[in-house]
């Protein structure tokens, strides 16, 4: 195998200028400019976000682990709701940096279909197991011990009431909770650290050409962000709305979700809609789409208010998402996100594409 | 379970498709079949001549994905991509009224298949979503296929599954990925895929050989295949790493040996795009042809000593099949380029099927 980035970074200097593959209608807008702006708007930033909330997680469990007490148990979960709103602004790119080494796996293990990374993670604390405690020899075990995850179910989950004690158990959970942050902030800042710099991923998806070996136009890098856009928001409505309400109330199976030890459920998925909304202002889709179909990124906006306002109020309400999804008005609102879901899907995922002239081929688009 | 012609023709009804009246008949003989999407957005397969022309078509209640013929040439079987679960069984030559059938409960076809040499048997790949296995799934052909047994692949995801020139061999292309209909085409285990090439015995499923990509490889899906006239099998993967690199998507495995990595040269390769949608091989095994959707790309290979001998940029190419010692391709803009290039207002869908040399 062969590392082309460095080696292709000196090549794009020459390619700059070139003509996108799309039709002559739209030809003439600027999709740098779109992906630049999402780029340097929203992923860049949120990414520095992201490696502050984990080192905050970070220093907040080594600090519990120091001196433990109920307010230092509260400080650490407070630094988990933080952490995993940082990490739904980034969750939609699962691309580039967060492919490689498994990054996007490592930092967030979902769905775990059959509870078997739980159990991994369970047999970890309950086994007391040495191996978990310390960063390093934890980065070089399952993905599914290290991430997001596992921190939500070793700190919120049952028996984390120990944590605030001076009890023996305390000891390796919280270790191994401090590993885990360790873990997070390392994966994040190595996502980070690939995506900047003058040979960091964001470079490559700017400087396109024909020696870019993966973006050969500004139109496949633009196509990359609003695949990944569209499927994350596929995945917000089927995986996190659908599968979670069920077609009835006594369908509903709130486990299914992810963060609901941790209540972080609905507050993660309206940070998945705002990071929608941020790319959607920070792409300047309003003024840099072709004229005629400018107002298509109103259209979006809209949708995507409608998300974060129906779950707004369902998250005002202070219930367990055990409880909302139990009465049949708040089962109803819950699962009533994915109209709104649908239409942000079907302006970002279809339209958005069309009107720029990325539409995929029948096959490449996807394959088997 | 079998459906019935009246049950199905229910399923069409309930999914908005008419009824499954051919949409154009003529006298030729059909030398391809393709599944497609039409303009309508409505799913079907097509047969066509060997020349191109569309000479009929049956609805699908859903996208289709590969089409195998029997050895007797009469019938021809579409199944459902995954993670769907139905398959039509479509006479060839008297045009009888298709017939259709479903996967067991708790089982979906992946989409390819092939029958047994006497054309008794039909074998599917099929995932075993609640046990996360492979398994190979066989249809009683006289007992309107009614499905008798399954053989495990020995690997997740088993795609494309070719019976060996042996006549006794399965050759499966386990491609790794846990996938299950609760999330449908969610990759679940990107980080820990094992790929593998299987060898059953066709008689009794008993598994002869198992050969796995190196480590460094291990989210190269092996997808699709065909066997060369040295009675190697030539397969083609897709990549689920990172895009910054670039891995060999194409081997070669003899029996009894390592597989042996296909190192096309650059640029060839990278235009593929990590991406290998069709393998097949030429009549006389001596070529091989790889078809790459994501790459707007085919290349012809020569078996023996690995060079591209043709290239050929075709956008969105997907389908493949042997048209003597060459091939023919499709596309899904609705492009045939085989003895001649035709144009067709549907998309053809990733494979095609050739007949030409089928009794």
């Amino acid at each position: 195998m062969r590392h082309w980035i460095v080696a292709a970074g000196l090549c794009w200097a020459v390619s700059g200028g070139l003509p996108n593959a799309v039709g002559p209608a739209v030809a003439d807008t600027n999709m740098q400019a779109i992906t630049q702006g999402m780029i340097e708007g929203h992923i860049l930033p949120s990414y520095v976000a992201l490696t502050e909330a984990a080192s905050a997680q970070q220093q907040a469990v080594e600090a519990l682990c120091e001196a433990a007490s109920e307010t230092a148990l509260g400080e650490v979960r407070g630094a988990f709701s933080d952490l995993v709103i940082a990490w739904s602004a980034v969750e939609f790119i699962r691309f580039g940096p967060a492919r490689e080494e498994n990054r996007f796996e490592k930092l967030f293990f979902w769905p775990d279909r059959n509870g078997r990374g739980l159990g991994q993670v369970q047999g970890a604390i309950a086994n007391a197991d040495p191996t978990v405690t310390e960063r390093d020899s934890l980065q070089g075990k399952s993905v599914a011990l290290q991430g997001l995850m596992a921190l939500d179910f070793t700190l919120f989950g049952t028996g984390s009431e120990v944590l605030a004690t001076d009890d023996e158990a305390a000891t390796h959970r919280c270790a191994y909770a401090a590993a885990i942050a360790g873990a997070i902030a390392s994966t994040s800042e190595a996502v980070l650290n690939s995506w900047s710099g003058d040979d960091g991923y964001a470079a490559l998806m700017l400087n396109t050409g024909p020696e870019n070996p993966i973006y050969r136009t500004d139109g496949e890098s633009l196509q990359e962000l609003l695949r990944s856009m569209g499927e994350q928001l596929q995945i917000m409505h089927d995986a996190k709305i659908v599968r979670v309400a069920g077609e009835a109330l006594a369908e509903a199976r709130y486990r299914r979700a992810p963060f609901w030890r941790s209540a972080q459920t609905i507050p993660t998925i309206i940070a998945n809609a705002e990071a929608m909304l941020s790319l959607n202002e920070a792409g300047q889709f309003a003024d840099l789409l072709p004229e005629q179909s400018q107002r298509f990124a109103g259209t979006a906006r809209f949708e995507l208010r409608q998300v974060v306002s129906r779950l707004q109020a369902l998250e005002e309400t202070g219930n367990t998402l055990e409880t909302l999804l139990a009465g049949e008005d708040t089962h109803g609102r819950y699962a009533g996100a994915a109209l709104p879901l649908s239409g942000a899907l079907r302006i970002i995922g279809d339209v958005y594409p069309a009107e720029l002239g990325l539409t995929i081929g029948f096959n490449s688009l996807d394959g088997d | 379970m079998s459906l019935t012609r009246r049950h199905f023709a229910g399923l069409c009804a309930a999914l908005g498709a008419l009824p499954m009246a051919p949409l154009a008949s003529a006298l030729g003989a059909p030398a391809f079949l393709s599944a497609y999407r039409d303009q309508n957005g409505d799913y079907g397969v097509a047969a066509l001549d060997d020349m191109g022309a569309l000479l009929f078509t049956e609805r699908l209640p859903g996208r289709g994905h590969d089409t195998v013929c029997a050895p007797n040439g009469q019938t021809a079987i579409t199944f459902a991509r995954r993670p769907g679960r139905f398959a039509l069984a479509i006479d060839l030559k008297d045009r009888n009224i298709p017939y259709a059938f479903e996967a067991a409960p708790n089982r979906h076809f992946y989409g390819h298949g092939f029958f047994s040499p006497d054309g008794q048997l039909l074998y599917a790949t099929e995932n075993a979503y609640e046990d996360e296995r492979g398994v190979i799934g066989i249809y009683d052909v006289e007992a309107g296929y009614q499905r008798i047994g399954e053989f495990d692949t020995h690997g997740i995801g088993p795609h494309e599954a070719i019976l060996m020139a042996d006549k006794r061999t399965i050759a499966v292309a386990n491609g790794g990925i846990l996938t299950h209909p609760d999330y449908p085409r969610w990759k679940l285990n990107l980080a820990n895929m094992v790929p593998s090439l299987a060898y059953l015995d066709l008689e009794t499923g008993d598994l002869e050989e198992l050969v796995a990509l190196p480590p460094s490889l291990h989210q190269l899906s092996i997808r699709h295949m065909a066997q060369a006239g040295d009675r190697s099998i030539w397969f083609g993967g897709q990549f689920e790493g990172t895009r910054a690199e670039i891995v060999p998507l194409m081997g070669r495995h003899r029996r009894g040996s390592e597989i042996e990595l296909i190192n096309l040269p650059d640029p060839a390769l990278s235009r593929l795009n990590h991406y290998i949608a069709s393998v097949k091989a030429s009549a006389d095994g001596e070529r091989i042809a790889v078809t790459s959707s994501r790459g707007n790309m085919a290349y012809v290979l020569d078996a023996i000593d690995h060079r591209i001998i043709e290239s050929i940029p075709l956008t969105d190419v997907s389908g493949c099949a042997p048209l003597g010692n060459h091939f023919c391709f499709t596309t899904g803009q609705g492009a045939l380029r085989g003895t001649r290039e035709t144009q067709l207002d549907l998309s053809f869908d990733n494979h095609l099927t050739g007949l030409l040399g089928i009794a």
